[in-house]
């Protein structure tokens, strides 16, 4: 081979919101190439475009240096993806010096359990060999801050043991994922952000409509079909915990550069400010829903579901796997972010007014939330709250 | 046995009637190649019958094509055109459009904002869906295992769904004001058919709920 080869990055599921979100990032702050494998269904140009509108929100100063960074290879077709995925990669990285995988790709089935297994755990498998034979300095890998499933006390910043229950097949999934990596010899990095949220001061976001987004689509399409003076809500006051994208960027970041090998960090807002279950419903209902009258219980089983209408009852059906989830206390320990924060990382924590501007901006990118919001306009901000229900009153 | 059909008189269908059977006809022509081609006992004489009525109607599919529906419509027969087997074939048609399908007809022919043919064409539509919608589950039942129920209905119907979603949208913007027919109602109506459906074939309920919110919201 002639001449130096490229130094490199290599960011897996860059045609994902979180993928593509730290790819920015990368791209934004240093001088490294960034090579995205992208499946063949996935066009570059819009992989592209979708690049250039994250480091925009991200102030990125010069966009046409940090894109021209930016290559994309091709991944073999998905029915042999990860049969083929080694031996196809290797000759298309001989032009690169990869000294780090950040590892994003990944399903996010709820409870398909055959693709989590591939998207997960063996697509893991694959790039781990892959990082093997490239010889990587760090294997980052995109957890998610849920993986511990459900346990009694604090959420550690280790290997989680298996716990008494998950809520869904995912965290299962990617608690299995996590243990592969840290034990495939390779040095690794696993960050565990919570609910990503979009950008804290535009309220920015192009992702699917997942975690906090799902709820508001569901909101959107099936309750702004006509006014409802009453709307219900499964809404605890419970910390629900929240990342802003632009704090998970500068999180990854500076675990890079700070954390020791082999490190974990929950990339999480602070317990005592995050918005709480509550604040998250209330939010909506004061800016879009606009009841009179707003009735609050603290869990599923407390929820009189003969109360609701047919939109109500399809969009609590819908949110139930969500709703699960949120309703219960996540103690997310934060000693490795903390370490980072005393370094000087700002990481800018999700609070109500920034929940609402992320809010804000879902609502003007929804014609039909606009519209209804429009028509209700006149009606108070205020509505009257109700209290249906609490783990303590039925306790 | 074959069920009746009545005399038509569509002489000057209006255009947004004109519209809802074009979309109706193009739904129904590839139901009935899909089960011609996968599933011979669902494209029965009174299902082809149904389609030579309603392209009787619909002379051209120049409406459609000028609509905004025309785009969804057409990615969503695209989604279902992967279908190359029977159990793809019952849950792809029989699972879930022919239930779409059912559930339209269903808003449309109690719809004040529709003429009596329509009305009328509506009722016949439904009866027909709903022959089929009701043999899907017993065969679905005897072609597979019940612990892949779930892993079948998912993979199959991922895609299918989630063009659904985006006609859904402009299914709204059309014929909203006219017949009443609404997103959310239809949904509604669908899920609420749907899923007991599935919980009897052995599937969990919230993991079909789960899989349906994703699908139909965009996930």
């Amino acid at each position: 081979m002639s001449g130096a080869r490229t130094h490199a990055v290599l960011v897996t599921g860059a045609t994902g919101y979180v993928g593509g979100v730290l790819a920015a990032a990368l791209l934004a702050q240093g001088d490294a190439t960034v090579v995205m494998p992208i499946r063949q269904k996935h066009s570059p140009d819009a992989a592209r475009a979708r690049l250039l509108a994250e480091l925009v929100a991200l102030g990125c100063e010069d966009v046409d240096a940090a894109l021209a960074r930016g290559v994309f290879v091709p991944l073999p077709r998905t029915q042999v993806l990860n049969a083929e995925l080694v031996a196809h990669l290797v000759p298309l990285l001989s032009h690169y010096e990869i000294s780090e995988v950040v590892h994003s790709a990944g399903s996010l089935s709820y409870f398909n359990t055959a693709t989590l297994r591939a998207g997960n755990y063996e697509l893991t498998l694959r790039f781990l060999e892959l990082a093997r034979i490239l010889g990587v300095a760090r294997f980052a890998y995109v957890s998610t801050a849920f993986s511990s499933g459900y346990v009694s006390g604090a959420i550690t910043e280790r290997l989680h043991p298996e716990p008494f229950g998950d809520p869904n097949e995912y965290t299962r999934s990617k608690r299995a994922t996590e243990s592969l990596v840290a034990e495939s010899g390779v040095p690794y990095l696993i960050v565990r952000p919570s609910i990503v949220v979009g950008h804290s001061t535009s309220g920015f976001y192009q992702g699917k409509p997942y975690g906090a987004y799902q709820a508001w689509t569901g909101l959107s399409k099936f309750l702004c079909d006509r006014y409802r003076p009453v709307l219900h809500a499964v809404a605890p006051v419970v910390p629900l915990n929240l990342v802003h994208q632009d704090s998970m960027q500068a999180g990854f970041l500076a675990a890079r550069r700070g954390l020791p090998p082999n490190s974990i960090v929950h990339l999480v807002s602070r317990d005592e400010i995050t918005p709480t279950t509550r604040d998250y419903w209330h939010a909506w209902m004061e800016k879009c829903g606009r009841p009179r009258e707003v009735r609050y219980c603290d869990s599923l089983d407390l929820l009189d579901r003969a109360e609701l209408d047919d939109g109500e009852r399809l969009m609590i059906d819908f949110a139930e796997a969500n709703i699960e989830i949120s309703t219960r206390r996540w103690r997310f320990e934060t000693k490795a972010l903390d370490t980072l924060r005393a370094g000087g990382l700002l990481f800018r924590d999700v609070t109500v007014p920034t929940l609402r501007v992320c809010l804000d901006w879902f609502l003007e990118q929804s014609p039909r939330a606009r519209a209804f919001m429009q028509q209700y306009a006149h009606i108070a901000a205020s509505p009257k709250v109700v209290e249906m229900g609490s783990r303590a009153a039925a306790s | 046995m074959t069920i009746a059909a009545p005399a038509l008189d569509f002489a000057a269908p209006d255009p947004d009637e004109l519209l809802l059977w074009s979309v109706m006809v193009w739904f129904e022509r590839q139901a009935l190649a899909q089960y011609e081609a996968h599933l011979p006992l669902f494209a029965s004489a009174d299902k082809r019958r149904w389609v030579e009525e309603l392209e009787a109607v619909v002379i051209s599919d120049d409406a459609l094509r000028a609509s905004a529906l025309h785009a969804p419509m057409d990615e969503l027969v695209a989604a279902a055109a992967g279908v190359d087997r029977p159990s793809a074939a019952l849950v792809v048609q029989g699972l879930v459009l022919e239930r779409v399908r059912r559930v339209v007809y269903d808003a449309v022919r109690v719809s004040p904002g529709a003429s009596e043919m329509t009305r009328r064409l509506a009722r016949r539509g439904s009866t027909i869906s709903t022959a089929l919608v009701e043999k899907a589950p017993s065969l679905l039942h005897d072609q597979n295992e019940e612990g892949s129920m779930f892993s079948l209905f998912v993979e199959e119907s991922d895609a299918v769904l989630q063009q659904l979603d985006a006609v859904g949208e402009s299914v709204d913007a059309v014929f909203g004001e006219r017949f009443g027919l609404s997103f959310s109602d239809i949904v509604g109506e669908f899920v609420a058919d749907l899923v007991p459906t599935c919980v009897g074939l052995g599937m969990d309920r919230r993991k079909v709920m789960s899989h349906l919110a994703g699908a139909l919201m965009g996930l």
